[in-house]
């Protein structure tokens, strides 16, 4: 009954395991659903976000601006996994690791949905408290599951594996965060927009 | 999910797609003249993507902007101008809201927005320094969010600052922090060169543009006519039952019966727009955890 999405997110050991395994479904159709989907999901919660429904107006559009996340997660994928010999193609593995993704979506979607739903009194309660209390959760089980997918999809060693999740996160979260955040794209300039962030949050 | 469940879920965001675009009603704009005066509604503190910490494009915030009733718009991205400059090319092509191009300039110790520059700000400047510099690019300098944690830095440019943030989304909803908007507001009035008073909604692409917002009475609708208001103190700003601004303005405003100065409702109201919003979430979490995609 359950997506991969959902298996992963609650068993990614058992279930990445399984999904590596023949047979490997491939292809340009494979490698770009998820994706998408992600990509419509973020285009349908800055909707959500900006005016309380789904609009055209907004939705439409933004599909064409956010698809830069999953692009920039593609691309960190590769650049890590570009020298690995393994009988995965790249497309399947950018569709297992974007089945990955359930955590964050889960996220953004109840966050946005709360905003949407609730007068903004609550909002920063909402993106202060219950936002980075997920995001820290988030962040952690997400690393384990993308741990899980190096781990069982590429047959890394753990040591690897780690070093896999690090290299990968660092080029998407500089790069996203470089374009959605930072007008300075240097270490000093990255550093001082989260303090800056870190301080509105606790101010 | 099944054949048949995909299509549900298809027909589901066809439906909550054509609700929500079919209810997404434009605001209408104040269009008045009062005393000779134009006057315009406002929001000069919108921000924009990228690197901007907001989710609508330029395009996008400027078509946002004319949908809330906004006649103007200041775009501020923190410590750069050229996206804002984007926002006001595009504005142009449509015919749409005055754009103002600007800057959130972001120091450790303050944010200060500049309000009609083209240059960039450097956020190393003091505050003095800052204010001497979008002066002198014939700017309007306005304290942005003057909560207590920056008085130190905003007390000693009193005399420099052009405008306050005094009313603000979040600030309209605490108690606390509106108090001390208006404190600062209060303090600033009493320095030697009054303190324009301005309500922002700190735009991020999160609720409506203008949540809070300026009337701003300006002689002609134009850039220039917008900044001299401001230059002047001609603007009224509302908190619910409470105003705050000219005291000339305020009256004019009140003989011809007040400005719309009600809070846009959100959630935004309606049955549609709840079926639209609901199915849109139901719809994202179904497919998330029930389609099977192969």
């Amino acid at each position: 009954m359950w997506s991969t999405d959902a298996r992963i997110l609650l068993r990614p050991a058992s279930t990445l395991r399984s999904l590596a395994a023949p047979p490997l479904p491939a292809g340009l159709r494979v490698a770009c659903r998820r994706p998408l989907f992600l990509t419509l999901v973020a285009a349908s919660l800055v909707s959500l976000a900006a005016t309380g429904t789904l609009t055209a107006r907004i939705a439409g559009p933004s599909l064409f601006v956010w698809v830069y996340v999953p692009a920039v997660e593609a691309l960190a994928l590769y650049a890590v996994i570009r020298t690995r010999r393994t009988q995965i193609p790249f497309t399947r593995a950018i569709d297992l690791f974007f089945a990955g993704h359930a955590a964050w979506t889960l996220l953004l979607v109840v966050i946005v949905g709360l905003i949407a739903l609730v007068p903004p009194a609550h909002w920063w309660m909402i993106l202060t408290k219950v936002g980075m209390a997920g995001m820290a959760a988030v962040i952690v089980w997400s690393a384990f599951i993308d741990f899980c997918f190096f781990r069982y999809v590429y047959g890394a060693s753990r040591a690897r594996a780690i070093r896999d999740v690090a290299f990968q996160r660092a080029i998407t979260w500089l790069l996203v965060f470089s374009i959605f955040a930072a007008p300075e794209v240097t270490p000093a300039g990255l550093a001082r927009e989260i303090s800056e962030a870190v301080a509105e949050v606790l101010r | 999910m099944t054949r048949a469940g995909r299509l549900a879920a298809g027909l589901l965001f066809a439906a909550a797609l054509l609700t929500g675009s079919a209810t997404d009603g434009r605001r209408s704009s104040a269009s008045l003249v009062l005393g000779g005066y134009h006057v315009l509604a406002a929001d000069f503190h919108v921000h924009m993507f990228p690197l901007g910490w907001s989710t609508l494009s330029p395009w996008d915030t400027v078509i946002e902007a004319r949908h809330q009733g906004l006649d103007v718009i200041a775009m501020v991205p923190h410590n750069l101008v050229w996206p804002g400059k984007v926002g006001r090319w595009f504005s142009s092509l449509i015919s749409g809201p005055i754009v103002i191009t600007g800057e959130e300039i972001t120091a450790p110790d303050y944010h200060l927005l500049a309000v009609g520059v083209d240059e960039a700000i450097s956020s190393r400047l003091p505050i003095i320094g800052a204010i001497e510099a979008v002066h002198g690019q014939g700017g309007v300098a306005i304290a942005a969010h003057p909560y207590e944690n920056s008085w130190a830095t905003f007390n000693t440019a009193l005399g420099e600052l052009d405008a306050t943030e005094v009313v603000r989304p979040e600030a309209q909803n605490t108690p606390r922090m509106a108090a001390q908007l208006r404190e600062f507001y209060t303090r600033a009035r009493s320095a030697a060169r009054p303190i324009t008073a301005v309500g922002d909604s700190d735009y991020h692409g999160t609720g409506p543009m203008g949540y809070s917002r300026t009337y701003v009475f300006a002689r002609e609708k134009t850039v220039k006519g917008v900044l001299d208001a401001l230059r002047d103190g001609r603007t009224v700003v509302y908190d619910r039952d409470l105003v705050f601004g000219d005291p000339r303005m305020i009256q004019l405003a009140a003989a011809a019966g007040g400005l719309p100065n009600q809070t846009p409702e959100w959630p935004t109201p309606g049955a549609a727009r709840a079926f639209s919003r609901l199915a849109t979430l139901v719809l994202l979490i179904g497919v998330l955890f029930l389609n099977r995609w192969d």
